[in-house]
């Protein structure tokens, strides 16, 4: 009876059992189809936005007059204030009532808020507009336009620097020179965006700048053209010692290229020490400061640092050693001076102070600037973006590089940065455009005084403390004590 | 002491079944050994069918996790983690247009995303992510708050941190921390420019502002050397983009300026300064109406003002001085109303009363509440002010009167008298047939709410605009029916007149 009831059941069985199998089977792909999106989704999140090591002299951070609370008496819930707060507006709040429109606003300023109150500079909020206009534009200034490096000075936008051979250099625009019109119509409160968008325009066209130069206007009607900006800059600064200058403009796709080629020349022209300017380089790639260091350090030299080129230190207190790399390059070692102010940021510092701590070559100038941390993008669900300070570097001796800020937020200018091997103040009456100012370039005297001692085999301490001698007249003591203005981050 | 298999042993040999084996209480064994007849036997059919089933089993078991292995590659997809890597290479903040061809073009806006979970997601970045340390949660939490709030761009409207929470909480009560002085920020317009004032509302007696010499009325303009900031720059940049003949006058003219803005205090830092602590020594240079500035140098301190006076001042004239508006207040004058059936006439003085906030939960604190129980102790009850919630919204405030006073009644009131006391001074005119006496009041129409948080700190809301019953906006002041002179207001003068008013009214 038994046996005939299951018998007649397997039929039954069967109808059932197949589709359940085939649904079960089903459901696992798609199981795993999500789950593997959800990963990638994670990590793509995680890694798409890894900011590594950018320009800190033009952050985009706001200034936001807010006051920081003082710590409450009991435990704070930011997520819960935030929304009280909000809801306590929405109920409360006389006149127009406040709509999804105004509520994104408010929590947007509120994001800004919760931000500024981290007191970092490269923390911020770009709400989708300025998102989409972050990754629109460079805010290098523009190249495409006249040829100048353009900067904000609150409430004024100057020239950073006009680029060589460009149309601005070429008829006489200069570093410093304040920008009051753009064809006739004053700039004056506009931000460095707007007046680069301005100035821009198709190569052949042309526009009308008025600048402002020691209380003077002076017009300028130029054409503008295609323009790149060199990266790297080099020659042969001594031609008698054989003593090469590579200037490096900041850290790019492009950099290590341009450098192997102007080793490559100067080495034609047997060059037999290196002056390596990092001056006002403010920074950029992570992997390429890497791989710079790797091209000037020896592997095992320092067995002590375990050939690390630098520290990366994350939130979680975890930290990982970057190590050297095996960089293709045609350099051949000779005795090193890299040239270091207080411009001279990011990813400079990390080349610098791996060159440093391994003794590769010896620093000279000025205490850099003090930014040894790297930002990470974070685009968020609703078209913005967070841009979040995520990792400390430390060079390969492990101390901490990074600025202090007074109570306003303000860099504290000589709170941060690598001490060179040898403090030179640069001369006052030094004029930066196109370096071609030698006699007045006081830091580069020092190098090459300091590189001369070098190839006549005199010590590195014996050849540093001569260099230092020789370079610290009584106005340069006066210079190197005199406090120095305390301006704000250049936004 | 039997267990399932020998019961079920003893069940199955009651029933004449042979036994079945204890080891395997299976049913499916059971069934076996029934149509095979013997345990070997039924032993192996069952081995068999168990070998079948977790054959069967494995089977679905492998395609199963076959099919999720597939659909995770599925999931992976050709594109994606090469798009990773390429990003890392190339991910550079300062130069924007690297982004953009390396395909990092996540700007997909949802609009539909709600607010608080954009909130959430950076406030979870900087838990997980941020590298700093950044002194905890309640920093965040009052950084968000402080700028939510400044972003309204409404003196009135402002976050307080739990330390400024106490200081105004108490100032609420009649504890007066710092200078001693109620202040608001005040608006003005001129020459087509906003600008704001730190403005002495009330001076407390006995206060460090009292003996400096401070009125109600007065501007604070510059604390210990630093322009307190009353307009924004753009207002400047306007001006000299207008004026200015050619660019390097501009320019020339904009470098001094600048450098007093960025010197410059924020009008709530100097709030903050001068309205707590003690024991602080500051300068500070006062400007009033059109006079030249005066400066003055202060030391904070804690002043203490009781709410209520009451006296009879002769036969069957009652004197009360009402100088805060809240819960101990309405208490107090409550006591002293009691005997108000017997009285022939009332003075109500109301001279330096900064009015008040209303408050839901923190009862103590709430002056609204205050002032209309005054209102209705004082009148037969009516409509005793207009309150414009919303824009254009208006609304009645209706009192119902409990008053026992059988005589008249006048009120005192000068350039101090503020806000609710405003309020109070014109109800009790328009629905109580007082006599005003004295100067016209300051002119301050907004009804603020005060709304504590959990974590110590609290927010003030600009609510409500006040008016009289009559329509008349609170920001120009009430008007006194006998006026005195500023030399008369603070003299005994003052009582004179507002005796003879209540006689007059008998």
């Amino acid at each position: 009876m038994r046996s005939n009831e299951v018998q007649s059941a397997r039929p039954l069985m069967r109808l059932v059992m197949l589709p359940s199998v085939a649904a079960l089977i089903s459901a696992s792909m798609l199981c795993g189809f999500i789950s593997r999106k959800q990963a990638i989704a994670q990590a793509d999140r995680r890694i798409a936005g890894q900011v590594v090591s950018f320009d800190p002299v033009r952050s985009t951070t706001r200034t936001i007059a807010g006051q920081a609370a003082e710590v409450g008496s009991t435990k704070a819930d930011p997520l819960d204030a935030y929304k009280t707060g909000l809801a306590l507006l929405k109920r409360n709040y006389y006149g127009v009532p406040i709509d999804m429109r105004k509520s994104r606003v408010l929590t947007n300023e509120a994001i800004r808020g919760l931000l500024f109150s981290l007191q970092d500079p490269f923390s911020s909020f770009l709400d989708p507009d300025e998102w989409v206009q972050f990754q629109a534009t460079t805010t290098r200034g523009d190249f495409e336009g006249i040829g100048a490096m353009l900067m904000e000075d609150r409430p004024n936008v100057k020239v950073e620097e006009p680029i060589e051979t460009g149309p601005a250099e070429r008829l006489g625009i200069k570093a410093g020179d304040i920008i009051s019109r753009v064809d006739d119509a004053p700039v004056l409160g506009k931000s460095l965006d707007e007046v680069v968008k301005m100035i821009k325009g198709p190569a052949g066209s042309k526009v009308k700048i008025t600048v402002v130069r020691n209380r003077q206007s002076i017009n300028y009607t130029i054409t503008r053209a295609r323009v790149e900006p060199p990266i790297v800059k080099f020659w042969m600064e001594d031609s008698k010692s054989k003593i090469g200058h590579i200037l490096l403009q900041e850290f790019n796709e492009k950099s290590l290229d341009q450098l192997n080629h102007a080793f490559a020349s100067l080495q034609n022209q047997g060059m037999r020490a290196l002056v390596f300017d990092l001056r006002y380089n403010p920074g950029g790639l992570l992997d390429v400061a890497v791989q710079l260091a790797s091209v000037f350090i020896s592997r095992n030299s320092q067995p002590a640092l375990k050939n690390t080129a630098v520290i990366i230190h994350e939130g979680s207190g975890r930290e990982q050693g970057r190590p050297l790399e095996t960089v293709e390059t045609s350099y051949r070692h000779v005795p090193l001076v890299v040239l270091v102010n207080d411009n001279s940021a990011s990813a400079s510092e990390i080349v610098s102070g791996a060159i440093k701590d391994y003794s590769a070559g010896t620093l000279i100038g000025q205490r850099t600037y003090g930014k040894g941390c790297v930002q990470t993008l974070f685009p968020l669900d609703d078209g913005s973006c967070l841009r979040l300070t995520t990792a400390l570097y430390f060079p390969p001796r492990h101390y901490d590089i990074n600025y202090k800020q007074d109570e306003d937020h303000y860099r504290i200018p000589g709170t941060g940065g690598l001490i060179p091997d040898v403090a030179i103040t640069q001369s006052p009456k030094w004029k930066m455009e196109d370096w071609k100012d030698k006699t007045n370039d006081t830091q580069l005297q020092a190098a090459l005084e300091f590189l001369r001692s070098r190839l006549e085999d005199v010590t590195v301490p014996n050849a540093i403390q001569k260099v230092q001698g020789e370079f610290k007249t009584p106005n340069e003591r006066v210079a190197a004590q005199a406090p120095r203005p305390s301006k704000p981050p250049i936004p | 002491m039997y267990d399932n298999a020998s019961m079920s042993d003893a069940a199955q040999a009651r029933d004449g079944r042979p036994p079945s084996c204890p080891v395997l209480p299976h049913s499916l064994l059971q069934s076996a050994v029934e149509r095979s007849g013997s345990l070997n036997a039924a032993l192996e059919e069952w081995m068999k069918l168990s070998f079948k089933r977790s054959a069967l089993l494995l089977l679905i078991a492998a395609t199963t996790s076959g099919a999720f292995l597939m659909g995770q590659k599925l999931g992976a997809g050709a594109g994606e983690t090469p798009r990773v890597s390429s990003l890392l290479l190339s991910a550079d903040a300062a130069h924007g247009g690297t982004y953009g061809a390396s395909g990092l073009n996540l700007a997909m806006q949802d609009a539909n995303i709600p607010p608080d979970e954009v909130f959430e997601s950076v406030l979870d970045h900087v838990h997980r992510d941020y590298v700093r340390s950044y002194g905890g949660d309640s920093r965040l939490a009052g950084g968000a708050l402080t700028e939510m709030y400044a972003s309204l761009n409404d003196p009135r409207t402002d976050y307080l941190n739990p330390s400024m929470r106490k200081a105004r909480q108490e100032a609420l009560m009649g504890r007066y921390h710092g200078i001693g002085a109620v202040l608001a920020i005040t608006q003005a317009k001129r020459d087509d420019v906003d600008y704001r004032y730190l403005t002495v509302v009330d001076v407390m007696p006995g206060s460090p502002a009292e003996k400096a010499g401070l009125m109600s009325g007065d501007h604070i303009t510059e604390l210990d050397g630093h322009w307190i900031i009353a307009y924004s720059f753009t207002a400047d940049l306007d001006r000299i983009r207008r004026e200015a003949k050619d660019d390097a006058s501009k320019q020339a003219e904009l470098d001094p300026i600048t450098a007093r803005f960025k010197s410059g205090y924020p009008l709530s830092k100097a709030l903050e300064k001068l309205t707590d602590g003690d024991g602080k020594s500051y300068k500070i240079t006062i400007t009033r109406g059109d006079k030249s500035p005066l400066h003055v140098a202060l030391t904070t301190g804690l002043t203490q003002v009781l709410p209520v006076e009451y006296r009879e001042l002769e036969a069957g004239i009652g004197y009360l001085r009402v100088r805060q508006f809240n819960a101990e207040a309405t208490r107090a004058f409550g006591v002293a109303l009691k005997g108000a059936g017997n009285l022939k006439g009332l003075i109500l003085d109301l001279r330096g009363n900064p009015g008040g906030v209303t408050a839901e939960t923190e009862t103590g604190i709430d002056g609204y509440s205050s002032a209309k129980d005054l209102i209705a102790s004082l009148t037969p009850g009516g409509k005793a002010a207009v309150i414009e919630r919303r824009l254009n919204q208006k609304d009645s405030l209706m009192i119902r009167g409990m008053s026992r006073l059988n005589g008249p009644l006048s009120v005192i009131m000068d350039a101090g008298t503020a806000n609710l006391s405003e309020l109070v001074a014109a109800a009790l005119h328009d629905i109580g047939k007082a006599r005003l006496v004295g100067r016209p009041t300051f002119g301050d129409d907004i009804l603020q709410l005060f709304a504590p948080l959990k974590d110590g700190s609290a927010v003030e809301i600009t609510t409500a605009h006040l008016f009289t019953a009559g329509g008349v906006d609170l920001n120009r002041g009430i008007q006194p029916d006998i006026v005195l002179s500023p030399a008369e207001i603070d003299t005994d003068a003052a009582l004179k007149y507002a005796l003879s008013a209540v006689r007059a009214g008998a």
